[in-house]
């Protein structure tokens, strides 16, 4: 929809970017027009907001529910120190409105679900998923495809970056493109496997941009195409993607369309490891144990560098990833308590040895992070 | 001249930290990754799953086009081909 006429103050304000003539007075009323759907505030969220809000996109919808958190701060560039603990929803908000006060939010402090993300997403034109898990993006590409909304979607992992703009009825979904998503082992997160600062930035610009073109109608849009980027390589490729005929959410033919239990989705693979029944110790219980002199191996089941940057004395190292290969360093007569960042790892560590014969073995509740909280505060949170 | 696979970055760690990958000689993409896999056991288990099939979650492309679009693993490659894998990654 056609926003307003263009105030003297916001001619000023945008006069870069209006005399384009790819944009013009009409271009610019388009975005003033325009609403759109940031899912997140994170990494890629951060720059998507930032530069929608100094483009002039008229109305920018925030989904979020999180806190600002340290660890977020050398890639969330929306916060600084001083948002420390804050909503991030609250300080992203104070930050548009100091950055452009043409802009209109909306807010939705709560997670996107099944239960809300049809209505939620109804209510804007274009939806830019900036999320951090598998099961959001599942959620918010099969919302997009029953609506007919267009999904400018971007994902980053250490170095590198995957960006493209799902456009039901005009080009492939994500469902197309990667039809399930990873099993838990082989999909560590951001947390787990680390991400380069600068990465969200580069590609949380390309969906700005992507978002901006497509709003103007302008330029060639990423429909039918994936752009990867890695940043170690500075390397740009662009992939070829195509509607998959037997998609189960955007094929004509596909039965039963409609939203699915997105968090079993990623937990639902035949042969995984049950993590669920697996036997904790508590920060509090091990120390003791370590007091009394009972004889533990402590396994710590994190990357190299994280056990460079910090581990519990004892530790021997032992990456999850390398775990299965590794066995035959363990031995089954020894009690052993396997430990990570936050004890999710551990938990698929401890699983994975229970399912290869070893019994007296246990996790860590909550990690070295609770090591730390709880009994030895020279460990560093991280 | 050899096929080159692309190793992306989540996977180096089964392939030595390579972020490449040649093939001498193949005439299939199916090939190509028994090859990718035989010369970097670990990666096995990462790109099929334990009945042999391609994990869906990898896209697997030659040159710029998607497999699954063409003859999928029976797409016939040539020398100086490149066959990318492209897994599915969610962090944001």
């Amino acid at each position: 929809m056609l926003g307003s006429e263009l105030t003297q103050g916001e001619i000023r304000q945008y006069s870069r970017q209006l005399i384009l003539e790819e944009v013009g007075v009409m271009g610019q009323r388009t975005l003033k027009g325009a609403r759109v759907l940031v899912v997140g505030t994170g990494g890629l969220g951060a720059p998507v907001l930032l530069y929608l809000a100094a483009a002039g996109v008229g109305t920018l919808g925030i989904v979020e529910f999180d806190l600002v958190d340290q660890s977020n701060l050398h890639r969330q560039v929306l916060f600084g120190t001083d948002d420390i603990g804050k909503p991030k929803l609250d300080v992203a908000c104070e930050r548009i409105h100091k950055l452009n006060p043409y802009v209109q939010v909306e807010t939705y402090d709560r997670r996107l679900t099944v239960d809300n993300a049809l209505d939620i997403i109804s209510a804007y034109d274009v939806v830019v998923d900036t999320t951090d898990n598998f099961p959001t993006r599942y959620l918010i590409n099969d919302s997009c495809v029953l609506l007919g909304k267009p999904n400018v979607s971007a994902s980053i992992f250490r170095f590198e970056g995957q960006l493209s703009v799902f456009w039901p009825g005009r080009g492939p979904c994500y469902r197309c493109v990667y039809p399930e998503p990873p099993p838990p082992e082989l999909a560590p997160s951001c947390a787990e496997g680390g991400v380069l600062g600068v990465l969200p930035g580069m590609l949380g610009t390309l969906q700005a941009n992507e978002t901006i073109k497509l709003l103007l109608g302008k330029g060639d849009s990423l429909v039918g195409r994936l752009l990867s980027v890695d940043a170690l390589a500075s390397r740009f490729d662009t992939f070829n993607i195509a509607r998959d005929p037997d998609c189960r959410i955007c094929s004509p033919q596909a039965k039963n369309r409609g939203l699915l239990a997105y968090d079993m989705l990623c937990s639902a693979h035949p042969g995984m490891l049950d993590t669920e029944a697996v036997p904790e110790i508590s920060a509090h219980e091990l120390d003791e144990l370590r007091g009394d002199g009972t004889s533990i191996l402590l396994v710590d089941v994190r990357n190299p560098t994280e056990y460079e940057l910090t581990r519990i004395p004892g530790a021997l190292l032992l990456p999850l990833t390398e775990l299965s290969m590794r066995l035959d360093e363990l031995s089954k007569d020894r009690k052993i308590v396997c430990y990570c960042h936050t004890g999710k790892r551990s938990a698929r560590a401890v699983a994975l040895l229970q399912d290869s014969g070893f019994t007296g073995v246990t996790s860590l509740a909550g990690g070295i992070e609770a090591w730390s909280t709880q009994i030895d505060a020279s460990v560093p949170h991280y | 001249m050899a096929i080159t696979v692309q190793i992306p970055g989540s996977m180096r760690r089964f392939t030595a930290n390579l972020d490449h990958v040649e093939v001498a000689e193949a005439t299939t993409v199916g090939a190509v990754l028994q090859s990718v896999v035989q010369q970097h056991p670990p990666l096995r288990n990462t790109l099929f799953t334990s009945d042999g099939r391609l994990f869906a979650f990898v896209g697997i492309f030659l040159n710029s086009q998607d497999i699954r679009h063409l003859q999928k693993e029976a797409t016939a490659v040539q020398s100086g081909d490149r066959v990318t894998l492209l897994p599915a990654v969610a962090g944001g």
